[in-house]
């Protein structure tokens, strides 16, 4: 009798942390970073910088290029030497990839830098966990919403 | 060794507690290293979170704890964070002001990458040039930066402390 409650704790203690990490397993997370003082208004060109070795890369590059192109924007490849005007600006991206029984992208940081002193502009970081596996364009154009200000997140989660 | 007596002292309950954190973490991170850092430290070999200390990679003689890392809290542009120095100053361990929230958030990287940004920036309007960046990291999480300037960084960033 009197083991009986303690069971029934046991198995609540364990749905609560069964919940728990399938909840923390299926999330996403937008969040976007904007140095004080700077704004977008005046971006028209866009040099992309992008990394040397990645997964999938001509992918993200592609989904990158399009959406920067539906909003307008110029770009082209970052090279020694480009003499920059007023209005352009570098793009930086940085993907992180993780294996968890298949390769899928964790993260994926979207950045705009002023190439005058390499400070940052503004950055967006696009977050997923394992169990959710959106789509590659589907992590870019979450990053690049917020990036460009255009994602409403309350919370920073969608 | 996990004796009857180990495994009496360790009840369901107990070991489910302690497996918590480390199955949310796994369910989190899969495996692999963080490489969504900031463009001046990509290529750059990162430092070890766990096996780094106050005297290992390098000398850090100005707010910096064994256990804690960083100590001094300050804020840049509303944006807090902990660092500690070298002797000189030139040398800043950088760390966000709440690595275990940040952790369970997931939000390690950008706090790290956004402190860095501030870091260097602030440092600029100062005088002071960051000459080389590496990623302090612990598996899948960006615990922080060290950066070598050609200044005293930790004096300059020190003059933004902010009161516990």
């Amino acid at each position: 009798m009197g083991k009986k409650p303690q069971a029934i704790n046991s198995v609540s203690l364990f749905l609560t942390v069964a919940v728990c990490l399938f909840a923390a397993g299926c999330s996403t997370n937008v969040s976007r970073f904007q140095m004080p003082g700077t704004d977008l208004s005046d971006v028209q060109m866009l040099y992309i910088v992008a990394p040397d070795d990645d997964r999938q890369a001509e992918q993200l590059r592609s989904r990158i290029e399009s959406n920067l192109e539906r909003r307008g924007y110029q770009f082209a490849s970052e090279g020694d030497s480009v003499v920059y005007a007023d209005g352009e600006y570098l793009f930086d991206y940085a993907t992180d990839w993780h294996w968890d029984i298949t390769w899928y992208l964790l993260e994926l940081r979207v950045a705009i830098y002023d190439p005058a002193d390499n400070t940052l502009i503004a950055q967006a970081q696009s977050q997923q966990t394992s169990l959710v596996r959106k789509s590659v364009e589907d992590v870019v154009d979450r990053a690049m919403a917020s990036l460009f200000d255009d994602l409403v997140t309350p919370n920073g989660d969608n | 060794m996990l004796n009857e007596r180990t495994i009496g002292a360790w009840s369901a309950t107990s070991i489910l507690r302690r497996m918590v954190p480390v199955l949310f973490v796994l369910s989190l991170g899969g495996c692999g290293t963080v490489t969504a850092i900031v463009p001046d430290a990509e290529g750059v070999e990162h430092v070890s979170a766990i096996g780094m200390g106050c005297n290992k990679p390098y000398k850090l003689t100005q707010d910096c704890s064994g256990f804690s890392g960083a100590t001094r809290l300050v804020e840049v542009s509303e944006f807090q964070f902990k660092i500690a120095g070298s002797e000189d100053g030139s040398i800043v361990l950088m760390m966000g002001a709440k690595q275990m929230s940040d952790a369970w958030s997931g939000k390690s990287t950008e706090t790290a990458n956004v402190a860095y940004e501030l870091t260097k920036k602030h440092l600029l309007e100062n005088g002071i040039s960051i000459s080389h960046t590496e990623p302090v990291s612990s598996g899948s999480m960006l615990a922080g930066y060290i950066i070598t300037t050609d200044g005293n960084a930790h004096e300059v960033l020190s003059r933004m402390t902010v009161e516990k």
